[in-house]
């Protein structure tokens, strides 16, 4: 019976696409969430790109979906407590529970934590109350209002901030991936908002791959600024932020004022990810994300798969991908097996 | 990293002390040299590092420097006090059998002790600045302090120790002078070399190949320190020379010393440590009525921790700042005193015990 449970360890959006694929390909799925609500990054998330989707109604479709399937079971609120490979698969310890469970396949999708941008003093996140995340914007744009934190007043001008935590070797080397096409569609969605408003996204390089470009274009075209600069200070003048630039187009140093900051942050390996290493003997990479295998979603343990941004961040398309991807390694894999 | 790392991204620009004053623009001395065009200005840095701290591709903008200025010569009349100190290389190069810094000071030395004590041009700068610095007395201090200890050094009359011609381009000079002192260490048989000034030990320790230990003073102190004994009453600051901080991570060992003063209370300036601005002037270039600015800035932040002194660990920076308080008239009137860590500590010594 072991042979055709799988383990889905994280109930992300990766996760929840796994464990639906896994089910319609006939397995028993376990759903492991270490928080008490399904959904992970999602819940925090307004509105997707490229298309402008709402989160909430792609993760409330998923969970009547996941409630359909009678062969996944759900558990939130728990983590794994010890992992004991066996010839068959794993047996499993959850923490609280007395009855070990017994998986042939177990599906790594523990995603990413947001960086957290308090240690580089110089951008003033936690001094200042009007320079927030991306993650803190998201929740006012769910709200449909994005105040300053300071005044409740309406910014009039809205500063991105890019490569917050990202291609940075006093933080990390490595491009987070999805921050630029998520600040382009942050920054459009509030230039909708509030149309008056001075939208300016300070960058580094653009990166903006394939059909998101056009988010880009559009950006643009709508009015927002693009200056090619690194922040180097942020101060506090008369309750308005004042940036440090060089505006590497004149060449010129400004001290560039905004009544709203939005750091683009990018993304680290979420807390628990050496712990669930250790549990299931996979290798991390330098970056301290999961390491693939020679297949495309596996690993170097056997019956041992990763979706998603536990291996390195990517954009929820992708993720959803190589949910799907894995679904169909664990089926490949049983089948195996079985001959 | 290389240069060839940069993203322009300018935070350099941003970041850089210089461009307070003028329009100094490191990003833009790289992009000249990405795209191989000349006319880089040359002279303008001031080699804080404070760039290549936070360059988030860890661009190595002093070693660009160095490199840049290799052989190029900078026009005379921009540099400080008529290049008297150049000349001073200059002559100890040209008769080097006769020539070396003075090691005259008071206190008990020993010909073949193995810790050796490097000086510095600490005689020569009381020679041509009327800064209101007694120079010397650094020498006898850091004497005064390392008998205190136990340690009767070599006193090691070098030549300079090429700080200001390396970075002022003169790559002969700096490797004629390198070749002269190496040689004369290795004669010594010193394994530890001691310096009271910042720019003789970031000197000694990266750009020579020695293959002896290198301390600034207040390192080889800090193995010593319930030895010093000292007193003292009130509060004090401290100013971390780029030389000894940023160039190379040294940053605890003054602090701890500061810390040993009983009664003394060490307030840190609001920009310290990693984020400490520049004294203004490096390697005698760029000393101008802007750059008198940055010092007067230092000053005001010293004042502001409310300390009688602001204490450093460079004779550079020790020129500089005190040149600001003595300058007559006054450019403002500040109540703060400037003083090397080695005459203070020497001042704290307990006189009986």
């Amino acid at each position: 019976m072991a042979m055709d449970r799988v383990l889905v360890v994280g109930g992300g959006i990766t996760g929840i696409q796994t464990s639906l694929d896994l089910a319609q390909l006939g397995f028993e799925v376990t759903l492991l969430e270490r928080e008490k609500e399904l959904g992970g990054k999602l819940t925090q998330l307004s509105t997707l790109f490229p298309k402008g989707d709402s989160s909430r109604e792609l993760l409330a479709s998923k969970r009547r979906k996941l409630e359909a399937h009678h062969s996944i079971k759900i558990k939130t609120a728990t983590a794994i407590e010890k992992v004991t490979s066996m010839p068959s698969g794993y047996q499993i310890v959850l923490r609280g529970e007395g009855k070990p469970l017994e998986v042939g396949a177990v599906v790594v999708a523990t995603g990413f934590d947001p960086f957290d941008p308090t240690i580089l003093e110089e951008y003033g996140y936690g001094r200042h109350k009007d320079v927030i995340t991306a993650f803190e914007l998201e929740a006012m744009l769910k709200e449909e209002k994005v105040l300053r934190p300071s005044s409740g007043l309406l910014p009039r001008q809205i500063t991105f901030l890019q490569c917050i935590g990202s291609r940075d070797r006093n933080t990390n080397r490595y491009c987070s991936y999805f921050c630029c096409t998520y600040a382009v569609k942050e920054a459009l969605s509030v230039k909708k908002l509030n149309p008056h408003a001075e939208v300016c996204i300070m960058y580094m390089d653009i990166r903006t791959p394939y059909l998101y470009e056009h988010l880009y274009t559009e950006a643009r075209e709508k009015g927002i600024t693009f200056i090619k600069s690194r922040v180097s200070g942020i101060s506090e003048h008369g309750g308005t932020l004042a940036l440090d630039i060089e505006n590497t187009i004149t060449g010129e140093t400004e001290s560039f004022s905004s009544e709203l900051v939005v750091l683009s942050i990018g993304g680290v390996p979420a807390a628990h990810t050496k712990e669930l290493a250790a549990h299931f003997k996979l290798p991390l990479s330098d970056q301290g994300f999961f390491e693939r295998g020679d297949e495309p979603v596996g690993t170097t343990s056997p019956g041992v798969f990763i979706a998603g941004a536990a291996s390195g961040l990517k954009d929820i398309p992708h993720c959803l991908a190589e949910a799907s991807a894995s679904a169909l390694s664990v089926s490949i894999f049983f089948r195996q097996r079985k001959t | 990293m290389s240069i060839y790392s940069c993203y322009q991204c300018g935070l350099c620009t941003g970041i850089c002390p210089k461009r307070l004053i003028t329009k100094y623009s490191p990003r833009r001395d790289l992009e000249k040299t990405l795209l191989n065009k000349d006319e880089l200005d040359l002279w303008s840095c001031l080699t804080c590092g404070l760039c290549s701290q936070y360059c988030p591709q860890g661009v190595g903008y002093l070693d660009f420097m160095k490199e840049v200025r290799s052989n190029k010569r900078v026009d005379e009349d921009t540099i400080a006090h008529k290049s008297v100190f150049n000349l001073i290389s200059q002559l100890m190069i040209k008769f080097p059998e006769k020539s070396g810094v003075s090691t005259d000071f008071s206190g008990e030395s020993d010909p073949k002790c193995p810790i050796g004590y490097f000086p510095g041009c600490l005689d020569f700068l009381d020679s041509f600045l009327e800064v209101g610095v007694n120079f010397h007395s650094i020498g006898d201090a850091a004497l005064k302090l390392m008998n205190k200890v136990g340690v009767k050094p070599q006193m090691m009359g070098l030549k300079c120790c090429g700080h200001d011609e390396l970075w002022q381009g003169n790559r002969e000079e700096f490797e004629r002078l390198k070749d002269l002192n190496t040689h004369s260490i290795k004669e010594s048989g010193i394994k530890t070399l001691v310096t009271t000034c910042a720019e003789c030990t970031r000197t000694f320790a990266l750009d020579y190949n020695l293959d002896i230990e290198v301390l600034h003073i207040s390192q080889f102190l800090e193995k010593y320190q319930g030895k010093l004994n000292v007193k003292g009453e009130g509060i004090v600051t401290y100013h971390d020379p780029c030389r000894l901080g940023r160039h190379m991570q040294i940053y605890d060992p003054p602090r701890n010393l500061i810390s040993q003063v009983k009664g003394m209370n060490l307030v840190e300036l609001e920009n310290t440590k990693e984020d400490c601005q520049c004294c203004g002037v490096s390697a005698w270039l760029g000393c101008t009525t802007e750059s008198k600015a940055l010092l007067v800035n230092k000053l005001d932040e010293a004042e502001k921790t409310a300390a009688a002194t602001l204490l450093t660990t460079c004779t550079k920076c020790l020129a500089h700042l005190s040149c600001v308080l003595n300058e007559k008239p006054p450019l403002k009137e500040f109540q703060i005193k400037v003083q090397d860590l080695t005459t203070f500590l020497a001042e704290k010594l307990a006189t009986h015990i």
